[in-house]
């Protein structure tokens, strides 16, 4: 059950392959990483190119999840 | 037939340019996304332009907010852009100094809100008020080489983005207007009532290796 992630923007960060099942499940994984914290807190998430609104989101094998960090200026 | 707007009567017709002309919008922040956006939307042929900004020119925004010149320095940035916006184009501008909520005091409802600010909170708000009127909006922003825009008719922003305060980053003139050329064509595509990809965010970047790519992600 492997799930891509991809990490946009200034994350800077190469792709990774992950077994999960779910978004949170996801977010928990990531969150081990300590340069990803930062980043997961303020980001915006993708399901094949679709943006999520909650956490609770089902995952199923060859999804593609985004993690889009916000871009501020104007 | 107005001479001036020859080429545009060429591209969609005389009705639909009437039609811009019962159009009103309001762009929210006068900065590097408003100046840009300012200058090629005052020649539309719009009803009535609203700028809104509560800021003051400063030395350090001149290089990529091209409507200001260096004796700007110290001027209401809302009256120095429609001032110039003013003299290139047949529509009604009106600065208006102040922020975002002293703008929704006034009872101002545009046909459309573009977002020319710098934060995540006003652009909350900007959503909030679009919802309330049953008015779209069209979000922008850009950092670095970096942009987003999306036309909001039927999402919502916060439901997708997290509000957060966060440090400005660098930026140069030519990404601010890349970025406010999408919203202006997507803007102008909409009010001449053609058709446009709506709830559909655009996250436009240039890669390390230089290639220029456009993601989208449907709101």
């Amino acid at each position: 059950m492997s799930v891509k992630v991809e990490f946009l923007g200034p994350i800077n960060k190469e792709s990774i392959n992950l077994d999960v099942s779910s978004l949170m499940e996801l977010s928990n994984e990531l969150k081990k990483d300590k340069d990803l914290l930062k980043w997961l807190e303020i980001s915006a998430i993708s399901i094949n190119d679709n943006m999520v609104k909650e956490l609770t989101h089902p995952l199923n094998s060859g999804d593609k999840v985004c993690i889009l960090p916000p871009v501020c200026g104007g | 037939m107005n001479e001036y707007y020859s080429r545009q009567y060429l591209l969609w017709g005389e009705d639909t340019q009437e039609l811009l002309a019962t159009k009103t919008i309001a762009i929210i922040g006068s900065g590097g996304m408003g100046c840009s956006l300012g200058l090629m939307l005052s020649g539309l042929g719009l009803k009535e332009i609203y700028m809104i900004d509560f800021d003051k020119v400063e030395v350090h925004n001149i290089h990529r907010q091209i409507a200001f010149s260096k004796e700007d320095d110290g001027k209401e940035k809302s009256v120095v852009l429609s001032d110039k916006m003013q003299q290139r184009s047949l529509s009604k501008i009106t600065p208006i100094i102040g922020n975002f909520e002293h703008f929704t005091s006034l009872s101002i409802v545009p046909d459309l809100i573009l977002d020319a600010t710098d934060n995540l909170q006003t652009r909350k708000e900007i959503n909030d008020f679009a919802k309330q009127n049953n008015i779209p909006w069209v979000y922008a922003s850009v950092e670095e080489f970096r942009g987003q825009v999306a036309f909001f008719e039927n999402a919502s922003f916060d439901e997708v983005f997290k509000i957060s305060i966060l440090p400005p980053k660098g930026v140069i003139a030519p990404m601010v207007a890349q970025i406010a050329t999408l919203s202006a064509n997507l803007t102008s595509r909409y009010l001449a009532g053609l058709n446009i990809q709506k709830d559909v965010l655009h996250y436009l970047y240039y890669k390390d290796d230089g290639e220029f790519c456009v993601d989208k992600f449907s709101l």
